[in-house]
């Protein structure tokens, strides 16, 4: 129950208490001599910064993979791909991963100079071996391996990405050269250099000078964030509130690997790997306040030793200590595993004021990733709607100016005319004689007359505005033939063509949206079934009971969400919220995929009804249509981030590449084949 | 002697996009018909309380997306369904051409025990649209179809004012109980009407 407050009181303090003699890792660039300090405090070795460079001659390769990645951002522009490299030096095992130089493939311009930062930060030169403790794998159904290594001194690199595998082949060449085991209580940990017991190991830690001030500072902190950690059965209270100096005799030796000096560190480094920790500080809503009654009471410190992963990035999380999964029961793991993550409070939509001030004197967006979170935070004032959308959708680049975009219009106008006369033109005998035509047309002739015809612009007899809607999906539908016309498309333009009013920009907005989601439509869904299946990996990681709940009733198709991934929750808003909430998912600011966790988010808020009421799966369906028009879409937003921020790389990982709204992996034989396809 | 328990009826209803198959369905359940339906995306149902032969049951009809493209879902949607309702607007040529399909792509992911003795019920729906002078489906041409496939019962319906879809659905019902386990049912009048019911098929359905 105070797992909440103490953890949020702890959270004000955190990294507060510093040993004047540890380095302040506020400024990245320091990382590096950092984490050599802290090596020298676990005593682990000596002088390594050194060997590193000057003597190659020695070194002998034991191992190397190219591709080895990692994901310092949740973009995937922001990934960083090297060499990873195990070889020995004087008969000991070093481990190195270099970035390869220049720009990753992946990158775009604009993350450039965060990557650069990173490609720095993250680099190995030499690691002893001896100064792991631990090697966690991760082997995902989708998505790549990879790994997490943490060192002795609590320190955890991010996680590395195995985009060529490779992984077996590392830990084969591991167990070659240095003592590795599995751990006990997780399969997927490897304990390097472990001495029977892995605690032992830890507490040569404490031997250290400069540690019992360091001690003494944490157990402050301790006993307000690390109440379940302590033995207090055993121990009786003298421990609880011992920040006295008598501290350390007190308490049984494994317990000073909470005073671990490098667990300090570790929080401070860990929060360079947090991606968002500034959400956590914002915070103002409390989707998991419930989630938090149970605490961790009843695990012993031993599994939560060494479970650092990287899920544990921010330093609220540290505080939580994951504990080991396989050991827990489901409910209570699941309580220890929430995040103490808030979504920001909704913003202010993008005024004028603001976005003018965004603008150079030519028209360009000078920081585009600004106005990115200023729009996924607020949105965008209505009447500037038709200008933002079309930089969000990729219509216009951010560093196109005024004259340029004028000059686009005009020729995508002339292009878009082009397109259309193709079958503007064909006559009524041609079009006795051209079925798939005229079936097209009859299917969007059906659609736009039952489009969002409540809405005033579209209302109506004779609206002038259905036709337009009906002359851009006859167009697109040739434009790309391939894909045609599918139900839904009409539920994307409308809003659109409302807020452009042109039918020849509304038409190129929604091409390029369709570039994006179009694979929704594909005849073998298979975009749908790929956002389907990511969705249920998320879950799985994001809300293992009702996971659970989900597989034993037969539920994890996840069909119950087709409509909201299909058409991007339009049918589950009104009019005015779909343009809110789409403009904050074409952002891409936290997540290509941000619907998918606002799906996790909303199945979270009802979780409990739904098993509550132990919904099969066609009431569940039911429940879930007839929740449109019931969400709360601000709080959903908020929730759906707070997710997304908590999951960080292992929800990257449980979303395959190229699933919608990724751009489409191209494959020679065309985006959207549709065989046998009538329409 | 008739059981009082509850039961669940579930039908789907397939047809071509825009035949009418969600104002069907809603014109049955809750007697009202809009023209500002959207098209469904996925699948939805309805339920409703129907009493048949002295007993209750829970008919849950199934509205799916007309497009063909989404046939692929109905895995998902079609499995232990009682009876499947095929729909299409007897002033399309081509909605009517489609049931073979419809019908075939519904047994194949339904994959019921007994597909030759699987209850289906076809109605042709807009009869209502310009007093008729707009269709293209002949009546007897419909009936030849049904005919063709095992004597299905048909019906011509207007969603719009309601003709004749009370009467199709109490065929629908009447079709669904036809598909139950006989061993789950234990009340020996309702086998025997399920008997009759097959003699008498033919024409129409009641």
């Amino acid at each position: 129950m105070r797992g909440e407050a103490a953890a949020a009181a702890a959270a004000a303090e955190a990294g507060a208490p510093r040993s004047p003699d540890l380095h302040d890792l506020s400024d990245d660039s320091d990382y590096a001599a950092a984490a050599a300090a802290s090596s020298n405090h676990t005593a682990m070795r000596s002088d390594l910064a050194d060997q590193g460079s000057g003597e190659t001659a020695k070194v002998d390769v034991v191992y190397e993979k190219e591709r080895v990645t990692i994901h310092p951002t949740q973009y995937g522009s922001g990934r960083i791909s090297g060499k990873l490299r195990l070889y020995l030096q004087h008969g000991s095992l070093f481990l190195s991963w270099e970035p390869n130089e220049g720009v990753d493939s992946f990158s775009s311009s604009s993350a450039t100079m965060e990557i650069e930062k990173y490609r720095n930060l993250y680099t190995i030169k030499s690691l002893p071996l001896s100064d792991v403790r631990f090697i966690r794998k991760h082997t995902p159904t989708f998505g790549f391996e990879y790994i997490i290594i943490v060192l002795s001194s609590g320190l955890a690199f991010p996680p590395f990405y195995f985009y060529n595998g490779g992984l077996r082949e590392l830990f084969a060449t591991l167990k070659k050269h240095v003592f590795i085991i599995r751990s006990d209580d997780d399969p997927n940990v490897f304990l390097v250099n472990d001495f029977q017991d892995p605690l032992q190991k830890s507490l040569s830690s404490l031997e250290l000078p400069g540690v019992a001030s360091v001690a003494n500072a944490m157990s402050r902190q301790n006993s307000l964030s690390f109440t379940s950690s302590v033995d207090e059965a055993r121990h009786g209270s003298d421990a609880k509130h011992g920040a006295s100096s008598s501290m350390t005799e007190y308490i049984p030796k494994q317990k000073h690997k909470l005073n671990d000096p490098g667990r300090d560190l570790s929080i401070q480094v860990l929060e360079k790997f947090s991606l968002v920790t500034k959400f956590a500080r914002d915070t103002t809503s409390s989707l998991f306040r419930e989630n938090h009654s149970s605490g961790g009471h009843t695990y012993g410190r031993h599994q939560q030793e060494y479970v650092l992963d990287n899920r544990a990035n921010d330093k609220h999380k540290d505080r939580q200590i994951t504990p080991d999964k396989g050991s827990l029961p489901p409910d209570s793991m699941e309580s220890d595993n929430l995040p103490l993550v808030w979504g920001k409070q909704r913003e202010r939509p993008l005024g004028i004021e603001e976005w003018r001030s965004f603008l150079d004197p030519e028209g360009r967006v000078m920081d585009s990733k600004a106005l990115r979170k200023k729009v996924f935070y607020g949105g965008v004032d209505h009447v500037l709607r038709k200008e933002v959308w079309k930089f969000l959708l990729g219509y216009h680049e951010y560093d196109s100016t005024y004259a340029e975009r004028e000059y686009l219009a005009v020729m995508k106008r002339a292009e878009y005319e082009a397109i259309k006369s193709q079958w503007k033109s064909i006559s009524t005998t041609q079009a006795k004689r051209f079925t798939k035509f005229r079936e097209r047309k009859g299917l969007i002739d059906k659609d736009v007359v039952r489009t969002d015809r409540s809405v005033p612009y579209y209302e109506g007899d004779d609206n002038q505005n259905v036709v337009v809607l009906r002359d851009i999906l006859l167009t697109y539908s040739f434009y790309n033939f391939d894909l045609g016309y599918c139900q839904g498309m009409s539920d994307f333009l409308a809003p659109i063509l409302y807020v452009m009013e042109d039918e020849s920009e509304s038409f190129w907005c929604f091409a390029i949206l369709m570039e994006r989601l179009g694979a929704n439509f594909n005849r073998d869904q298979n975009g749908m079934h790929a956002q389907l299946l990511a969705l249920s990996k998320l879950v799985e990681l994001l809300d293992p009971p009702l996971h659970n709940y989900f597989r034993k009733n037969d539920c994890l198709n996840y069909f119950f969400c087709f409509r909201w991934v299909l058409i991007q929750f339009k049918r589950e808003f009104s009019f005015d919220q779909i343009m809110l909430l789409w403009e904050v998912l074409w952002t891409h600011y936290l997540s290509e995929h941000f619907h998918l966790y606002l799906c996790v988010a909303i199945l979270k808020r009802y979780r409990s009804r739904i098993i509550g009421e132990q919904m099969d799966f066609d009431t569940l369906l039911k429940f879930i249509n007839e929740l449109s028009g019931e969400i709360n879409l601000d709080r959903a937003i908020q929730d759906a981030e707070a997710l997304c921020t908590h999951a960080g790389e292992n929800g990257v990982a449980c979303i395959p590449p190229g699933t919608p709204p990724s751009m489409p992996i191209e494959t020679d034989g065309g985006l959207y084949v549709q065989e046998d396809e009538v329409l | 002697m008739a059981s009082r328990r509850r039961t669940l009826l579930k039908v789907i209803i397939l047809g071509d996009s825009g035949v009418g198959k969600t104002s069907l369905m809603n014109q049955y359940v809750n007697k009202k018909f809009s023209n500002q339906y959207k098209a469904t995306i996925g699948a939805d149902f309805l339920t409703k309380e129907v009493q048949f032969e002295d007993r209750l049951f829970t008919l849950q009809i199934w509205d799916t997306a007309g497009q063909e493209r989404f046939q692929s879902l109905g895995v998902a949607f079609y499995r232990g369904a009682d009876c499947c309702v095929l729909v299409y607007d007897v002033n399309s040529m081509k909605s009517f051409d489609n049931l073979n399909n419809w019908r075939e792509e519904f047994l194949i992911q339904a994959s019921p025990s007994d597909p030759d003795n699987f209850p289906f019920v076809l109605l042709g729906n807009k009869v209502d649209v310009d007093g008729g002078n707009s269709r293209v489906v002949s009546e007897k041409k419909a009936k030849a179809w049904c005919a063709s496939k095992g004597n299905i019962p048909y019906f011509e319906t207007s969603a719009k004012d309601g003709t004749n879809v009370e009467e199709a659905f109490q065929c629908i019902v009447k079709n669904a109980l036809k598909n139950e386990p006989e061993e789950e049912l234990y009340v020996p009048d309702t086998v025997d009407v399920v008997g009759g019911n097959r003699a008498q098929r033919s024409s129409g359905c009641c």
